[in-house]
């Protein structure tokens, strides 16, 4: 007779047993089903919440340690009223990023976005410009924000979603003298795409935009998602709805100035918050960037802050399953010892017939093998029902017990800063609680920690059977 | 030819009190054997030699002519002999005919059948049979496993007289009828009697009985 049918026999017939090891492996396996499950929505949520709240730093010329600033008097100003004159400094570094450097570092891997910008607050000939709610210097009305970029897609008023394109398209590394404006700037202008606007390129000996006319063409239409708010002050250049996008060749002329051939700061947004210190440094060690001119800013604290509850969660959860596992080897081990030693004759039979005492033992790990295998596929459903509750239950705990006092982490998390102009926030994740559910992947990971701790448990126990010499057979027989 | 041997087969569970002393002996196929000698006179000891449950302090088992050590105690126990105990000779989850087929080399119906077990009995639990069927199927499992020695540690001593006697007589016909080497073990004079030939244990040496 076959070790299987030897164990497919016994699990058949002494279904008492049976059926209190299938109640046994059902509970155990229900607990680490369960705990696996969390476990898994708890990494996923940890990892939902780095992808929402991606990462930012910013690179930026070193403005007080790098070489390479320079400051240069610019001529002096007299007040008309005062009649007091007053001297300014232009200050600037001579090395500046490059579209190629914006390109490098957009090829970092785990970098989804770098972004640079030159603004110029210039007037546009015979434009009309929404009024802002505050008023200016006389000489400013009339005057908007021009920013050049490569590429308004990755600008993060765009990234953001606080503007889309709702017309035309959007301006790459390739154009020259093009444009994109608001949708209702276009309208109260009545311009459409295709139409030109035209400014000036700045004089310095004028101290005005009364340089050689520049003309530029309006390729797209944006829409921001809101406007400010009533009551918000607002200077009329500062307006959403008066931003004029450009590419960096316009950018320039608008200048006038050799001054400005590049960007003087970047803004890099990367995928993963956890892995700040990787593409920092790799995007440090790219070739063709100056770093005695520039520094990098790292601003960590939003993901750091808010990841601080899952990380405590995610702990508890570990520590709870390797809990859960010991106590069930423990347990297991136990009980299959209790009935170890009820089976002494059977085991002095086997021995007397020439079954190896490996056969015996081989033949109870397939016993206890065959009830797992349906005891953990039921565990399916059981940690299923109760896996959901459980995880929002640690989840709260883990909320009020956490790092973060008082304020409420999610709040906190959920007020950063998105894009220069703050109108957009975000949900996150985690203000829905953990969804866990469990998967067949957790049911595999189940299937392999069971047989472990059943292979250890079965071991155990069989101490008694591999202590039992033949010569007792006889006086244990008789 | 006999096919077990004891030569010179010394054994003590303690030093310096042996069960058993320079025992020489053999037995032979078609026989039955009865092994007599009072409580704690070394029966079951001689017969856990013969066995290969245990190995001899001194001296040797032969089986063959092979000393049974060379080839392994195991393969004694699996190839060349099938126990019959006093009692609990049956695994409990399994029916008469698994437990003939635990081992079998034969096919186990015919065997029960011939021993007096009835077509329901050999597929009833085992623990709804009475002794005497019981010892039955444990001579069935012995006789069906092919090996050629049966050694019997008193298997009638839960047995009442007119059972006893039927599974003395089965014995014998195991001996007789299907050439087995049987041994038994007993105390009880009707079992002797039935024996080809008596053995008889007195402090520590194996005597032949005349009969
Ligand atoms: N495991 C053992 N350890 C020590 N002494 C034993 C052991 N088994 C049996 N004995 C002793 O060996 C002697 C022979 O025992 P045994 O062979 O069982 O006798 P019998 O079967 O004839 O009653 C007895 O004195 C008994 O006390
Ligand atoms: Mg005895």
């Amino acid at each position: 007779m076959s070790i299987f049918k030897r164990a497919f026999l016994y699990v058949t017939r002494k279904r008492g047993k049976t059926l209190l090891l299938f109640a046994i492996l059902l509970i155990m396996a229900t607990f680490v089903l369960t705990g696996l499950s969390i476990w898994k929505a708890s990494e996923a949520a940890q990892l939902d919440l780095r992808q929402s709240l991606g990462g930012k730093f910013d690179v930026f010329v070193d403005w007080s340690n790098s070489p390479y600033v320079v400051k240069e008097p610019v001529k002096d100003e007299v007040d008309e009223e005062t009649g007091k004159t007053s001297s300014s400094f232009l200050m600037y570094s001579t090395v500046q990023f490059t579209p190629e450097n914006i390109a490098a570092i957009k090829g970092v891997p785990g970098v989804k976005y770098c972004s640079a910008r030159q603004d110029n607050l210039l007037p546009f000939d015979g434009l009309s410009l929404f009024p802002g709610t505050i008023s200016t210097d006389a000489k400013y009305q009339g005057y908007t924000k021009a920013l050049g970029v490569c590429n308004t897609e990755d600008d993060e008023l765009f990234t953001t979603g606080t503007l889309t394109l709702a017309e035309g398209r959007h301006i790459t590394t390739d154009d020259t003298h093009v444009a994109i404006i608001s949708q209702d700037l276009a309208e109260r202008n009545e311009l459409k795409i295709g139409d030109y606007l035209t400014a000036h390129s700045y004089s310095v000996e004028d101290q005005g935009f009364t340089g050689p006319e520049i003309r530029v063409q309006i390729i797209g239409l944006f829409t921001p998602h809101a406007v400010e708010q009533f009551g918000e002050t607002v200077t009329t250049y500062d307006k959403i709805q008066n931003r004029v996008f450009v590419d960096l060749q316009s950018s320039k002329e608008f200048d006038g100035g050799e001054i400005n051939y590049g960007f003087s700061a970047l803004h890099v947004t990367i995928d993963d918050p956890q892995d700040m210190a990787r593409v920092v440094a790799e995007v440090k060690a790219l070739p063709g960037i100056d770093w005695k001119a520039f520094t990098v800013e790292v601003d960590n604290e939003t993901y750091e802050n808010a990841a601080a509850p899952l990380a405590t969660l995610n702990e508890l959860v570990v520590t709870l399953l390797v809990v859960i596992i010991v106590v069930s080897a423990i347990i297991l081990a136990l009980i299959l010892t209790l009935w170890t030693k009820t089976r002494i004759h059977e085991i002095g039979v086997f021995l007397s017939v020439g079954i190896r005492k490996s056969a015996i033992i081989g033949q109870y790990l397939i016993e206890v093998l065959l009830i797992a295998v349906l005891a953990f596929g039921l565990s399916y459903f059981t940690s299923n029902a109760i896996a959901g509750q459980i995880g929002n239950h640690l989840l709260e705990q883990s909320m009020q017990t956490g790092p973060e006092d008082d304020n409420d982490v999610v709040s906190v998390a959920a007020s950063v800063e998105i894009g220069a102009d703050n109108l957009v926030q975000k949900p996150l994740p985690t203000e829905n609680g953990i969804q866990v559910s469990v998967g067949l992947d957790n049911l595999a990971q189940l299937y392999l920690i069971g047989f472990a701790i059943i292979i250890v448990a079965v071991s155990a126990s069989s101490i008694t059977v591999m202590r039992l010499k033949p010569r007792e057979i006889l006086s244990k027989m008789s | 030819m006999p096919i077990l041997e004891l030569k010179n087969v010394s054994y003590a569970y303690e030093k310096g009190k042996a069960v058993l002393q320079n025992v020489s002996g053999s037995l032979e196929t078609g026989k039955m054997y009865a092994i007599l000698g009072p409580s704690g006179s070394g029966k079951t000891t001689l017969l856990s030699l013969l066995g290969g449950l245990d190995v001899p302090t001194q001296g040797s088992v032969l089986f063959d002519g092979e000393d049974i050590a060379a080839k392994g105690l195991e393969h004694h126990r699996r190839n060349h002999i099938s126990l019959i105990f006093q009692s609990y000779n049956l695994i409990d989850y399994m029916t008469p005919v698994e437990n003939v087929q635990l081992t079998a080399k034969l096919d186990a119906t015919p065997i029960l059948e011939r021993l007096g077990l009835e077509q329901d009995e050999i597929t009833r639990n085992v623990l709804k049979l009475s002794g005497g069927q019981q010892q039955r199927v444990a001579i069935a499992r012995a006789l069906a496993s092919d090996a050629p020695v049966i050694l019997a540690d008193e298997p009638t001593g839960n047995l009442d007289a007119d059972t006893a006697e039927e599974i003395t007589a089965i014995l014998k016909e195991s001996a007789h009828a299907f050439g087995k080497c049987v041994v038994v073990v007993t105390h009880s004079g009707e079992v002797a009697k039935q024996a080809d030939v008596v053995l008889e244990i007195k402090r520590g040496h194996l005597k032949e009985r005349e009969m």
